[in-house]
């Protein structure tokens, strides 16, 4: 086998078939990722510029790595699959993991949702790639996760669809197709046959589990080296050497080594950090904010019968043609922001060019947050609050284009007490759904005017916006991670990690809180400066109006 | 306009009905699939795009931002279904899922075809 090499700047030199590289990964569907920015990182860290075709090597690269780990821990057991049947299923996991991500839509996570767009229901994209794959038992697996509120992430399905559709000379028949999409996707064999699926389901299990996978690894490690994000060294080849395929009440399931656990803990703790300071930072929620706003318009732009501009032909080489307003092809991030600068345009999109007509976030971290009000309002009064404001983003994510808190919104609630008042009276509406929605008009135009009150006495324009954010809580959901099997030969004893590990303490608690931005207020003269409105006096006023008005609650 | 019809309105809007013509506190996922079919369809037939937001990152937020009112059966079969806590009543799905809809998402919540779905007949 002739093989090429790519220079990998977190794993050094990666070997790649040469069939792979010429029929994979040189064509054009495969290099669209080059375009694709692997976070979202870049308004916090501006070095963050990889993208998802380096990320797709280093998962193929750590993909094949755990997978000899794991057959070899299977050595003993001989006769399971034929030599053919392993080499076979070794290198449809190796395409796996190199097209995990060859569906991803522009801007990663940002605008994937875009592809249900079609308006299918199931979306049409779930239903094609059951058509695509052709099994029963694939078909009636993606309908029970579904029936378990499981169902794949979107791009996860598209990726599929891109792959089945455009490398059949490496995906060839229906079990390949079957095993193929269901690595992707991480949908289990439901039923498993002993010594046959259970196996699969652990080579799933290895690019597409709730915990460690080899996906989750390189992002983890390749995110905090590329932007300079310090963080933990997480010893990956020791690790992956870790892996390995034990039994259980007879059937075969994936493990780690003992010699694993301090690197796992590692991994996670890694992954909780970035997700504490760089996914929940108040720069990089906006920019989602500004990005999504932006995709909605561009959407809306080019919607028509049949044709979207987030879809799968919009991904391929030959593209979709929109008439007058062009053919888009190859989608990427880069097509995005020549819409938004081109005939997209409106206030929000002129923010993500110009950062300097951004709002501001009135505090700038979870922090901030509890230390401006946790202590102040105590938790009922709090909890209390993070509802109001988060019904307030909700309402005018469901009513407006641009959903900003201003004389606009103000108006819009007068005459929405009228318009309410018809529904009821013409019996369109129960006076139960009336009692309600009334209540609620109320509750937004009280908190609307108490920021209005508040900008007026600080000299700032009436003008916010809201974000909800997560609090921290490990990413791992404590019924997934608990999951792990941890293997001591030594003691020829295996335990799940949450009776050897202190790492699952995280306490249940409020699950949100928000972010408030606001502008600042002109600056007329250099001797202004020091009376000028910032965001502690924006925060120090919303204690005072909060508490009081919390207090009425 | 675009909009994302959050997994936590469609079982919040569908509890209600259950709860208020039934006396049923769950909802199964297949239901709700079905339920938010509809539901689509309707907004549809009012010239509002939607779309459902139902993978398991969402049932996982789900679970994480609103544990204080829901929570998950695991059923027979992989039959899932989520369930209004004991303590929780109507009142409090009206209060926060009720009151900050538009009047077009209302109306799709409660038509007749999407309430037939869950087995009310109005």
């Amino acid at each position: 086998m002739s093989v090429k090499v790519i220079k990998d700047p977190v794993y050094g030199y990666v070997e790649i078939d040469s069939e792979v590289v010429r029929g994979i990964i040189d064509t054009a569907c495969f290099q669209r990722l080059r375009n694709i920015r692997q976070t979202s990182y870049a308004p916090l860290y501006p070095a963050s510029f990889h993208n998802r075709f380096i990320h797709s090597i280093g998962v193929y690269h750590l993909g094949n790595k755990a997978f000899k780990a794991a057959i070899g821990s299977l050595e003993e057991e001989s006769g399971l699959f034929s030599a053919e049947e392993l080499i076979n299923i070794e290198r449809l996991f190796g395409l796996a993991c190199l097209l995990h991500d060859v569906g991803h839509a522009p801007f990663s996570h940002t605008g994937e949702l875009f592809f249900l767009a079609d308006g299918g229901s199931p979306p049409l994209i779930y239903t094609k790639l059951t058509a695509l794959v052709g099994d029963k038992m694939f078909a009636a697996d993606v309908d029970s996760y579904s029936r378990a509120g499981k169902s794949a992430a979107l791009h996860e399905i598209m990726s599929c669809i891109i792959a089945l559709e455009r490398f059949k000379d490496h995906i060839r028949d229906a079990f390949e197709r079957d095993f193929f999409s269901r690595c992707v996707t991480g949908h289990r064999y439901i039923n498993e046959e002993k010594g046959k699926h259970d196996i699969l389901n652990c080579f799933i299990e290895l690019l597409n589990s709730p915990i460690i996978d080899v996906d989750r690894l390189d992002y983890i490690i390749r995110d905090a080296q590329t932007i300079g994000f310090q963080s933990v060294l997480i010893d990956y080849e020791r690790l992956l050497e870790g892996v390995c395929i034990i039994k259980v009440d007879g059937f075969h399931r994936l493990g780690f080594h003992k010699k694993a656990l301090s690197i796992i803990e590692n991994a996670i703790y890694a992954h909780d950090t970035q997700k504490k300071w760089i996914q929940n930072h108040p720069t990089i929620l906006y920019e989602h904010f500004l990005l999504q706003h932006a995709m909605r318009g561009i959407d809306k732009y080019f919607a028509n019968p049949g044709k979207r501009f987030f879809s799968y032909e919009a991904l391929t080489r030959e593209g979709i043609d929109f008439g007058s307003k062009g053919r888009v092809a190859l989608l990427a991030d880069e097509d995005v922001l020549h819409m938004m600068k081109s005939v997209c345009s409106d206030m929000l999109i002129d923010e993500y060019f110009a950062r300097n007509r951004r709002r501001i976030p009135v505090w700038k971290s979870e922090a901030e947050y509890r230390a401006l009000f946790e202590s102040k309002l105590g938790p009922s009064t709090l909890d209390q609050l993070e509802r109001s404001f988060k019904e307030i983003e909700k309402y005018l994510a469901e009513h407006f284009a641009i959903p900003v808190i201003d004389d606009a919104l103000l108006a819009y609630l007068q005459a929405e007490e009228g318009r309410l008042i018809e529904k009821r009276d013409g019996k369109e509406i129960t006076e139960k759904d009336y009692v309600n929605l009334m209540q609620g008009n109320m509750k937004i135009k009280r908190w609307a005017l108490c920021l209005e009150r508040i900008a007026t006495n600080l000299g700032i324009p009436f003008d916010f916006v809201i974000i909800s954010a997560n609090k921290f809580k490990s990413g791992f959901l404590k019924q997934d991670l608990e999951k792990i099997r941890i293997v001591f030969p030594s003691l020829d004893m295996k335990a799940y990690i949450k009776d050897v590990s202190t790492i699952l303490t995280s306490q249940e608690g409020r699950e949100s809180f928000f972010y408030l931005f606001c502008r600042k207020r002109e600056q007329t003269s250099p001797e202004e400066k020091r009376a000028l409105a910032t965001a502690k006096d924006v925060a120090t006023a919303l204690t005072q109006e909060l508490f009081s008005m919390a207090s009425e609650d | 306009m675009f909009k994302f019809i959050g997994i936590e309105d469609l079982v919040a809007n569908a509890l209600i009905e259950l709860i208020e013509n039934k006396n049923c506190r769950e909802v199964t996922f297949e239901t709700l699939i079905k339920y938010g079919a509809v539901v689509l369809n309707v907004m549809r037939a009012n010239g509002d795009e939607a779309v459902l937001l139902l993978s398991r990152e969402h049932t996982d937020e789900l679970i994480w931002n609103y544990s204080d009112l829901f929570e998950i059966r695991r059923g027979d079969a992989g039959n899932d279904a989520i369930v209004l806590r004991s303590e929780k009543t109507v009142d409090d799905l009206r209060a926060r899922f009720r009151a900050f809809l538009t009047i077009n998402s209302l109306l799709a919540f409660t038509d007749q075809l999407s309430l037939a779905e869950l087995g009310v007949a109005v």
